[in-house]
């Protein structure tokens, strides 16, 4: 009965492990699904939508930000801090939206961003056959997504206020 | 001698009246923001199919953008940054591309007669499918790179890194490899590639 046991159990452990990606035991290649709460989110229209449903809502910063350092600091950083991570610096994702003045072309500026990162974060990283983001489409719903990038435009903002009013103090 | 001096304040003035002038292609909307024929020119930029011939996009900031099936023939892409763009299927038919930084960029099946890609970076580019006929490939770096089923027909891949590339099914024939480096290069089922390396 035992060796039966071990048997069935080695088969499992062959089978998981022929189906299991590349990337399988790598803790930044995971990815888990979050235990932040996003019930407190407001609803928004199903599927993915074109443009940030939430651009400019602070209330869902924080939700955002627990989000985002459950699920992407591992890579990009605590806070967006991406001194010594593996992954790009998030805080430059509009660096070309910000001198865009003209109201209509900077709609449509983050929209790109928008959709590029959509894209990123559900297909994941995979350039020649090497994983470099697991793809977490299924496991972050819309709302958390969006969350996240909310939380990231509130980093940028913040910092762009900075950098004025550091030029307004200077001599 | 008067006649020399106005003669030359004139071409002068004409000189810097051109100078004020936008190219016929541009709509810009003011100085930071281009647009070509409806394609906007920033990072992440979403204009697949979009008609860039000729256009000038030197030095420009087009990282992530989505060029698939654009029409680039002689594009100036020198300096530019295309890291991690999409220009699938796009015709660079003659582009100049020297010193264009290229990184894990997708131009499967693109187009790139001519092109001249002298010193840019490609580090883990596809050019699966691509045609490289006649290109020049001088000192570049597509170290990584994969180039299965491409066609490297009278290249000038004079001092080209191609550290580890991939040229399985490949077609290589009337290039230039004086100094080519082709260290830990796939070569499987390639015509034509290099043999003792």
């Amino acid at each position: 009965m035992r060796v039966l046991q071990k048997r069935l159990l080695g088969f499992i452990a062959m089978a998981l492990m022929g189906t299991s990606p590349s990337w399988a035991g790598d803790p930044s290649m995971e990815a888990p699904p979050p235990k932040t709460d996003v019930s407190g989110l407001p609803a928004i229209a199903e599927g993915w939508a074109e443009t940030n449903p939430y651009r400019g809502k602070a209330t869902v910063v924080t939700t955002g930000r627990a989000l985002y350092n459950e699920s992407c600091a591992v890579c990009h950083g605590a806070d967006l801090n991406h001194r010594n991570q593996v992954g790009p610096n998030l805080l430059r994702l509009e660096r070309g939206c910000q001198k865009v003045e003209d109201a209509a072309l900077h709609q449509r500026c983050l929209s790109d961003v928008d959709h590029y990162f959509v894209k990123s974060v559900r297909r994941g990283k995979r350039v020649l056959d090497v994983q470099h983001m697991p793809p977490w489409d299924g496991v972050l719903s819309p709302p958390a997504v969006w969350a996240i990038r909310t939380f990231i435009e509130s980093r940028i903002e913040e910092q762009a206020k900075a950098r004025v009013s550091a030029v307004k103090a200077a001599p | 001698m008067r006649g020399r001096l106005l003669r030359g304040r004139v071409i002068a003035a004409a000189l810097l009246f051109t100078s004020f002038i936008q190219p016929v292609h541009a709509d810009a909307q003011n100085s930071e923001t281009l647009v070509i024929n409806g394609c906007p020119i920033w990072p992440y930029t979403r204009c697949p199919g979009a008609d860039l011939r000729h256009a000038d996009l030197s030095a420009r900031d087009l990282a992530g953008a989505d060029f698939t099936g654009a029409n680039m023939v002689r594009a100036d892409l020198r300096s530019a940054n295309l890291a991690g763009a999409i220009l699938d299927r796009a015709d660079l038919t003659a582009a100049q591309m020297q010193k264009i930084s290229m990184p894990a960029s997708s131009l499967k099946g693109a187009q790139l007669r001519a092109a001249n890609m002298e010193f840019a970076r490609m580090f883990r580019a596809d050019f699966s499918y691509a045609d490289l006929t006649a290109a020049n490939l001088e000192a570049a770096r597509p170290m990584f790179a994969r180039f299965h089923y491409a066609r490297l027909i009278d290249a000038n891949l004079q001092e080209t890194k191609f550290g580890s590339a991939d040229f399985r099914h490949a077609i290589m024939d009337g290039c230039l490899t004086r100094y080519t480096v082709f260290l830990d290069a796939n070569f499987d089922e390639c015509k034509g590639c290099p043999v003792g390396w």
